[in-house]
């Protein structure tokens, strides 16, 4: 499963959000080509403070 | 009627000349007072005491409101007062987003100090003028204008009998009447209510600036507490300041160099990256309309539901296609990048008065579209912005009004009101004639929509004492606390927001802390402790902005490429370094983060104090109504009772499997509202507070605010 698989089931479309697999941070451009396996640690942070 | 006759009808009662000053690192040092009850006008100077507890803008509103008010003043007493400040980074035009104002009352909803910040030209063109703050009291007998002339050291109590009421005539009137010529309209900056005001508790006040290209003048709001209804309660038609010559320097700022530098790095980041963020250039704040949409936050049919399918109909695409005009410089006040005072031009109106006139409409904002909106299940963006309009021009809170109008069209259709209670209205949800006919009656006076314009808190009652209804099913649905309307986020999932709105000293805005992605979607914030740390930081934090004079949106609205990377990117650690950097370059303080958040706790803590001084602001006025924090009735939980029933199994250790929905809710409640009662544990302790939510005598000494007659207010709850 990639980045890109998560945020669909997750249904996460907000524009900024921050994704860290690892500790490591994934770039938008690489959503689709980075795969996520069991046990790794996966952060999607949104950056939305509101009005 | 002519502008000459307008003004030709003013009988002058009093006229105060004064000498013009010169601004001194970002104060005037001196304020003005005005009683329009004796037409005593004054100076009072700027103390070094105000300075170093109260800073400016709120701070100074606050302190001057606590003095002129006791323990026993109403809302509508003579005593209270309005008073608006800017602060002393007030009025740069280096830096996006420093022309606010603060304007603090006590409030006709809450009885306890409001504040409400707001754009537009007055605060920065009435520091100028040589005030740092404009303090009013007292009441007139017949409708006055207050005329602050920066240019000569002139102020000035009119009569004014002929003008207009409404916001976007009296602001036009007087932009027209006070200005030398086309050009001069920039100059002149006026504050007005609204008709709506004088029928209604949640006036707001409109501050003015006029707009070169559209040549109109446009309207920014002070919108939260129902300062309007005081003033026009106080028989004040408008305010009006008058300063030409604005230039950048004009603060007299300790270091302009590093402001400069300061504010050039942000206009780039604005330029290069806002389209690929938030588009707040195109939108403004309505970009987050289908955001709240799709993580179920949008305020759907009273807070009911946070996703409705036709949110389609008026996400933020549809007003920027469709009616916000495009490519013009929207700042509210001069040098601001980011821009997001958006309108909607030539949109010829439907109903009321002014119907078949086009106008302009400012806005719509995210909370105008939530609010009048999907709240109400308005899912017709003409709909939005005419009610936008006519809330604006009539001086009614969108977001009091829009909550408020939910909560009666719920109990419309539950059958706690009916048609013979609200005059024949069908008020049921997504009737937009019904709800633009509740302004209209609101601006008249008369019919239902007075009773609305009283606010929930006081709708429940009535509909509890004259119409039967259950009032602890009003208490639960009833979308307000401490007599303030909540504003439009769905809270249900998020413990956090819950405080985030509950733990306020105001009244559920999200002004303080708006914690819900934090919280719910990202889980950066799992612990009591964590939650706590955030109810402290962010509220302490985002009162700072009001301190000084500052709008908060380009703070997070956008964020430098590498924030990312940064350690505490929810606090975009470079922009808050750019404001202890622009508060250095402005008054010489050089400030760390933790000075910043002293500097706030001092204010907020002296408003934690007056609100319990006029008896509100301890635990139990902290209770919330339950939808803010789960599923009242069967069909909330059953519209998301997977969510709910795993929750049940997850965090309760309850097995769902076949038990009733009212038995699942019961559960459910129990659990939710333990949870908020250890919230408030937690917070209280980190704010510095005891578990009655009242600061602590050690906590006052800590950040130095042991002021005598605060000691004499909170001695005896310790």
């Amino acid at each position: 499963m990639t980045v890109e698989d998560i945020m669909k089931i997750k249904k996460f479309s907000y524009s900024r959000i921050i994704v860290k697999v690892n500790d490591k941070h994934i770039e938008q451009e690489d959503y689709a080509v980075t795969v996520v396996n069991d046990g790794d640690d996966v952060k999607m942070i949104h950056l939305l403070a509101g009005g | 009627m002519d502008i000459i006759t307008l003004k030709n009808n003013h009988k002058l009662l009093k006229e105060y000349k004064y000498e013009l000053g010169k601004i001194d690192k970002g104060y005037a040092n001196r304020t003005l007072y005005v009683n329009v009850s004796d037409n005593n006008i004054m100076e009072k100077p700027v103390t070094q005491m105000m300075k170093d507890k109260f800073v400016g803008g709120k701070g100074f509103g606050l302190w001057y409101l606590w003095n002129a008010v006791t323990s026993e003043t109403k809302w509508n007493d003579p005593e209270n007062e309005i008073v608006i400040a800017g602060g002393p980074v007030c009025g740069i035009t280096q830096y996006a987003g420093t022309g606010k104002s603060l304007v603090c009352s006590l409030s006709p909803l809450t009885d306890i100090p409001i504040d409400s910040n707001v754009g537009g030209f007055f605060g920065p063109l009435l520091k100028f003028s040589g005030f740092d703050a404009l303090e009013i009291q007292g009441k007139a007998e017949k409708d006055v204008i207050v005329y602050i002339d920066g240019n000569t050291g002139v102020v000035t109590i009119e009569e004014a009998p002929l003008e207009a009421v409404d916001g976007h005539v009296l602001g036009e009137q007087l932009t027209e009447m006070y200005a030398d010529n086309e050009a001069d309209k920039r100059n002149v900056a006026v504050v007005t209510a609204g008709t709506g005001a004088e029928h209604s508790r949640f006036g707001l006040l409109n501050f003015t600036f006029y707009d070169p290209r559209r040549k109109v003048t446009r309207l920014k709001q002070a919108g939260r507490g129902g300062i309007g209804t005081v003033f026009r309660d106080k028989k004040i038609k408008a305010l009006i300041v008058k300063f030409s010559n604005v230039k950048g320097d004009l603060n007299n700022p300790f270091d302009q160099a590093i402001i400069n530098k300061t504010g050039i790095k942000y206009h780039k980041e604005i330029h290069d990256l806002d389209s690929k963020q938030n588009n707040m250039r195109k939108i403004g704040t309505a970009n987050i309309i289908e955001v709240m949409d799709a993580y179920d936050l949008l305020p759907v049919m009273n807070y009911q539901y946070g996703m409705h399918p036709d949110t389609q109909n008026i996400k933020s695409t549809v007003f920027i296609e469709k009616y916000i005009t495009q490519g013009v410089q929207d700042g509210c006040w001069y040098g601001c990048s980011m821009a997001c005072a958006k309108a909607a031009d030539n949109f010829e109106l439907k109903t009321g008065p002014y119907k078949g006139q086009k106008v302009t409409v400012d806005g719509p904002e995210y909370e105008n579209a939530a609010g009048l909106g999907s709240n109400c299940a308005i899912f017709d963006p003409e709909g939005i912005l005419e009610l936008n309009f006519y809330c604006d021009t009539y001086a009614i809170d969108t977001i009091s009004f829009g909550t408020a109008t939910a909560f009666a069209m719920e109990c419309y259709e539950r059958g706690i009101i009916n048609k013979e209670i609200t005059g024949g209205m069908e008020l049921n949800f997504g009737n937009f004639e019904a709800a633009a006919e509740l302004l209209h009656q609101m601006s008249r006076g008369e019919g239902f929509g007075v009773t609305v314009g009283q606010g929930i808190n006081r709708m429940k009652k009535l509909f509890a004492e004259k119409y039967g209804a259950d009032p602890d099913f009003l208490f639960d649905i009833g979308m307000e606390q401490k007599g303030l309307e909540y504003s439009e986020y769905g809270s249900k999932e998020s413990l956090a927001q819950q405080g985030g709105y509950g733990l306020t000293n105001k009244g559920p805005q999200h002004d303080e802390a708006w914690l819900i992605f934090m919280d719910m979607v990202n889980n950066q914030i799992p612990t009591f402790e964590d939650k706590a740390e955030a109810l402290h930081y962010f509220p302490m934090f985002r009162t700072w902005f009001g301190l000084y004079g500052l709008c908060k949106l380009p703070w997070n609205d956008i964020v430098p490429a590498d924030n990312k990377y940064t350690s505490e990117p929810a606090k975009v650690p470079e922009h808050v370094q750019n404001y202890l950097d622009v508060v250095y370059g402005v008054t010489g303080k050089k400030l760390s983060v933790s000075d910043m958040i002293k500097e706030s706790e001092r204010v907020y803590n002296f408003q934690k104090i007056f609100c319990i001084r006029m008896g509100k602001g301890l635990r139990a006025n902290d209770r919330t109504p339950y939808r803010s924090m789960g599923p009242v009735t069967k069909e909330e939980y059953e519209s998301r009772q997977e969510r709910y029933d795993s929750q049940l199994k997850e965090k309760v250790v309850y097995d769902p499997e076949g038990k009733s929905t009212e038995e699942k809710i019961a559960v459910l409640r129990k659990y939710r509202e333990n949870q908020y009662e250890l919230l408030m544990d937690a917070v209280y302790k980190r704010r510095g507070w005891n578990s009655n939510a009242v600061p602590k005598l050690e906590h006052l000494k800590y950040l130095d605010m042991e002021l005598p007659e605060l000691i004499e207010v909170i001695k005896d709850l310790q």
